[in-house]
């Protein structure tokens, strides 16, 4: 059935394209292609949402070994290889959830049926749609119903039915999305995904957990062409849970969870603690909400407003005036000091040292993170030696010494000249007007970027940053990295193409940015991947 | 159980936490406390001792002027960051000269080098995963540490294959991890020492005929579960055929275990855990260390598994070692320059500490009666080991290594060995060679040229 339905289903994304918007597919322009991956496995976070979907119950996802990082992002499929410690971590909540969850409600008759069987075979059809969130296998249905005959052999029907319930929740059907699609006519090297493999990508991408019913429904009717998928995009981007989906890609985009862990000294910031630090993420959190959902703007006003989220706390710490109390009020922060996240304690406390600022790791997270640049690799036999540092030099003197050395100066003539517009603020992100005495010095410089050019302080520098396409453009890498866990590969440069322009023509804010994502070659079709991949065996 | 003399319950505490907890195996709700089998008197004394290997990680170098002992091979004094390991000296090997040579090859920054090669010895994976300190782009460690290789060798009769233990290590990325199953598949170490409880000892506190229905249960399941990655292998491609194999295989494991009932050893008491603290705190850190060094040392007295590691922190670790009086990171004072006396005899400080905790760890291995005569530690052999040589410079030369005890008469121990230049990987060589494993080459064989000489 599969195959068939695919293959329809391609027809109707050709269809459906044709004459519409800006890139109709036959365009022969157009190189329908895309990079290769591998079957993604769920996350902590969508293991948990999706329990929480499936059971309504809510797992305590601590104990599982943490997703490995890649990219900054915990659902790149290279780095999903299971470990002893994971499995294990899976079969006890498998256990765990069968034997808290209410079977009685579950099941499609009472506990004591007088077909036990027959009842089982239904419950496994049934709910194992909604946990395989497709239509099971005569053969997979058969071995779960081999194990509940087991379970009756040797206990009853309630520990039987326990029995499939763990057995569904440890399946590699529950825990991955594999994709098998569809061949795409004369392209042997692309499947196009079929009905519920598009429902899936569709529901963990803006909601990180699994399809609802009426998703399910969608897909069982064959109605998940490309404008249904835009249309069905919005329908969950509208629920709250595509909020806790958006916050965690940028979360992890913008490295914020790293607050939390700060240790500072405290006899140079006596003020910094984890009630602030929490706080401090909270004020960064709030805005990018804002200006993704009350706005819906352009998400690089993040960088440019002077709007802001504080409470007493916040505006005790930072020695500015604000709101007073525990609730987070908006206010208006002075836009000659201060302008968006990047003059926000948590990023910039993030990116200093535990007893000063630290205009190389400023620079490097506005090089990486803002405009995913990576920076040249110095040759394998290269000893970095650091230079003497003197304490009694200013910040800026002190990592001149850096850029003097001819050996250094090459990488940190990128960072350091973004870092000291930075200087501004201290190493937890309070404002100061001078160091040692001395007036700060906070002139910058971008290089290698499509806003070069000289910038005062962090206010001049967002300025920039949210004029620029190169940040717009990282913005959409990094979404797409999240959106498709995987990196980007040459054979995406066509849904990169398409990505860029929709994303800047719909406006550059995230949401539009989340609809785009789904409509995308990279979205609709899978790489045919024999070889084997980097991460693999 | 394990009721502690307060009549405290760790797995009722954990209980009590809310939601669904999940970790745990599911022994309480199945009614397995009756009768329990007392641990700790075993009737069974372990046939033969076996030999064992632990590997210990600290990060960010060392400063060798201060780590080197001075003297002959059989006669040396040890040096001031080693001088908490004096009560073991004549069980150690204090190994100088190794270089991480396989590390000047292929992609990564040195910190990424360094914990990727360690006990690879093989180049990282090509890629842009990560992105380095210094900008370099790498992808996952390429090769099979060799722990992995050990525990592949010998680790199929125990319970545990291998076991894993880890103190704060961090994000779960390339920094913080030196162990791999394979290329680009990372073994995470556990950061919970009660997690690590539950985990490792729960199955000895259960009466038999429990633990029999809770076996015949899993198996089922299990069987199930195994066949269910047999039936969806067969209709995926051959990279995700290949990517599920990894867990296919830990499943098989698993019910491996369940039919694998460990012959404990006379020794075995699984240690208290005391009261409950947070894994986060930095502050509880030497106290994380010891617990996990604790279950190390017990996992191995009771036969669960031969191969184990304890991570402390990762490379590149900023922990402030304020217990020492410090208010800088670890890694922040390694990259200040040499003639800053104050940030040398910080580090000589925090590697001495390091020392310290080595020395808990061969206290506990030693205090623990094997055979005839011997102890834990005697049969065991410990590797210490760093992902730097020198933190400012982030050499990989001269890379600190200290072996302890002699893994039941295979190394000769009570040595100060000097080399010059040697490859690391011929230690690796060696190590492997010690456990069965005859290959003459390990990691990247560019840089092997057989078994280290003279060890």
């Amino acid at each position: 059935m599969g195959k068939k339905l695919a293959s329809l289903l391609l027809a109707i994304g050709l269809a459906a394209c044709t004459g519409a918007d800006e890139q109709p597919l036959e365009d022969e322009s157009r190189t329908l292609d895309v990079g290769a991956g591998v079957v993604r496995r769920l996350t902590a976070v969508e293991y948990k949402n999706t329990i929480r979907d499936l059971l309504g119950m809510d797992v305590d996802v601590g104990a599982f070994p943490p997703d490995e990082e890649t990219f900054g992002f915990d659902n790149n499929s290279s780095a999903q290889s299971v470990s002893p410690l994971l499995a294990e971590a899976y079969m006890n909540s498998a256990e765990a959830l069968a034997e808290e969850a209410d079977l009685a409600q579950l099941l499609p008759c009472s506990l004591d049926t007088a077909e036990p069987l027959v009842c089982a075979a239904d419950f496994i059809r049934e709910f194992g749609l909604q946990v395989y969130r497709r239509p099971l296998l005569d053969a997979e249905v058969d071995a779960l119903v081999g194990v509940a005959q087991w379970g009756l052999d040797n206990a009853d029907f309630e520990s039987a039915m326990s029995l499939v319930l763990q057995g569904l929740l440890q399946s590699p059907s529950f825990l991955y999305r594999a994709e098998i699609g569809a061949e795409v006519d004369g392209r042997p090297d692309l499947f196009a995904l079929d009905q519920f493999e598009l429902a899936s990508r569709l529901s963990y991408l803006i909601w990180g957990s699994m399809p609802d019913a009426e998703l399910l429904n969608i897909a069982a009717e064959n109605r998940l062409d490309k404008e249904e998928i835009a249309v069905q995009a919005k329908r969950l981007l509208a629920d709250d849970k595509a909020r806790a989906t958006v916050a965690h890609f940028y979360r992890q985009w913008l490295q914020l969870k790293e607050v939390d862990h700060l240790q500072k000294d405290r006899t140079i910031f006596p003020g910094f603690n984890s009630n602030v630090a929490k706080d401090l993420r909270v004020e960064t959190e709030m805005l990018i909400d804002h200006v993704v959902w009350d706005l819906n703007t352009d998400i690089r006003e993040i960088f440019s407003t002077s709007q802001t989220f504080r409470n007493g706390l916040l505006s005790g710490f930072y020695g500015e005036s604000g709101p007073t109390g525990e609730e987070f009020l908006p206010m208006a922060s002075d836009p000659s000091k201060r302008a968006g996240i990047l003059s926000h304690g948590s990023i910039l406390a993030t990116h200093a040292k535990p007893n000063q600022s630290s205009p190389i790791h400023r620079g490097l997270f506005v090089r990486e993170q803002l405009l995913c640049h990576i920076m040249p690799e110095p040759p394998n036999d290269f000893a970095i030696i650091p230079p003497e540092l003197d304490p009694s030099l200013s910040t800026r003197e002190r990592f001149r010494q850096h850029r003097e050395d001819d050996a250094c100066a090459g990488c940190h003539a990128i960072m350091d000249p973004i870092g000291f517009g930075f200087e501004h603020f201290d190493g937890v992100g309070r404002y100061r007007a001078e160091e040692n005495g001395e007036p700060i010095d906070a002139s910058g410089e971008l290089t290698v970027t499509d806003v070069d050019g000289p910038f005062l302080g962090a206010p001049g520098l967002a300025e920039k940053l949210a004029k620029s396409e190169d940040v717009q453009n990282c913005i959409m890498s990094q979404a797409f990295r999240f959106a498709y866990g995987r990196g980007e590969s040459q054979n995406d440069l066509q849904t990169l193409e398409d990505l860029r322009i929709a994303f800047a023509e719909q406006g550059g804010g995230l949401q539009q940015l989340f609809v785009e994502l789904t409509q995308t070659d990279a979205f609709l079709y899978r790489k045919r991947n024999d070889a084997s991949a980097g991460g693999e065996i | 159980m394990s009721h502690s003399k307060n009549g405290y319950s760790r797995r009722s505490f954990l209980r009590g936490l809310g939601g669904v907890t999940v970790g745990l195996p599911l022994l309480n709700s199945l009614g397995a406390c009756s009768g329990a089998r007392e641990v700790g008197k075993a009737t069974k004394a372990l046939e033969s001792a076996p030999p064992r290997i632990l590997f210990f990680f600290s990060p960010n170098g060392t400063i060798r002027e201060s780590w080197r002992p001075t003297g002959s091979e059989t006669n040396f004094e040890l040096s001031p960051i080693l001088s908490p390991l004096e009560d073991y000296k004549e069980k150690l090997i204090v190994i100088d000269g190794l270089d991480m040579l396989s590390s000047q090859s292929g992609p990564g920054d040195a910190h990424q080098k360094g914990m990727g090669h360690i006990l690879t010895g093989t180049a990282l994976q090509e890629g842009d995963l990560f992105t380095g300190g210094n900008g370099e782009a790498a992808g996952w460690g390429g090769g099979i540490s060799v722990d992995q290789r050990i525990a592949q060798a010998i680790g199929a009769d125990h319970p545990f294959g291998s076991l894993e233990f880890g103190v704060q290590v961090g994000s779960p990325n390339i920094w913080s991890r030196m162990s791999y199953a394979g290329p680009g598949q990372p073994v995470p170490p556990e950061n919970s020492p009660y997690a690590n409880f539950d985990r490792i000892f729960a199955d000895l506190s259960v009466d038999p005929a429990t633990l029999d229905s809770i076996r015949a249960r899993r198996g089922t399941v299990l069987d199930f579960v195994n066949d269910d990655f047999k039936r969806l292998q067969d209709r995926v491609s051959t990279a995700d055929k290949q990517h599920l194999e990894r867990h296919a295989t830990s499943i098989r494991d698993i019910e491996q275990r369940l039919g694998n009932i460990a012959d404990i050893g006379e020794q075995c008491a699984p240690p208290e855990l005391g009261v409950p603290m947070s894994l986060e705190l930095r502050e509880n850190y030497p106290a994380i260390g010891k617990l996990q060094m604790d279950l190390a040392a017990m996992s191995f007295a009771c036969n669960l598994t031969r191969v184990a590691s304890i991570q402390f922190s990762n490379a590149v670790g900023n922990h402030i070692h304020t217990w020492l009086g410090q208010n800088r990171g670890h890694h922040d004072y390694s990259h200040d320059g040499n003639s800053i006396t104050a940030t040398q005899q910080a580090l000589v400080e925090i590697n001495h500490w390091y020392a310290q905790q080595f020395a808990y760890l061969l206290e506990k291995l030693d205090s623990i009666p094997e055979g005839d005569g011997g102890t834990v530690l005697d049969n065991t052999v410990v590797v210490w080991v760093n992902e730097l040589g020198r933190g400012n410079s982030h050499s990989r030369d001269n890379i600190p290594v200290v072996m302890a005890g002699g893994a039941g008469g295979k190394f000769q121990t009570g040595r100060y060995l000097k080399y010059f230049s040697e490859s690391h990987n011929n230690l690796l060589i060696s190590l492997q060679n010690a456990f069965g494993i005859e290959d003459t080459v390990f990691g990247d064989p560019a840089y092997c040229s057989g078994a280290l000489a003279g060890l």
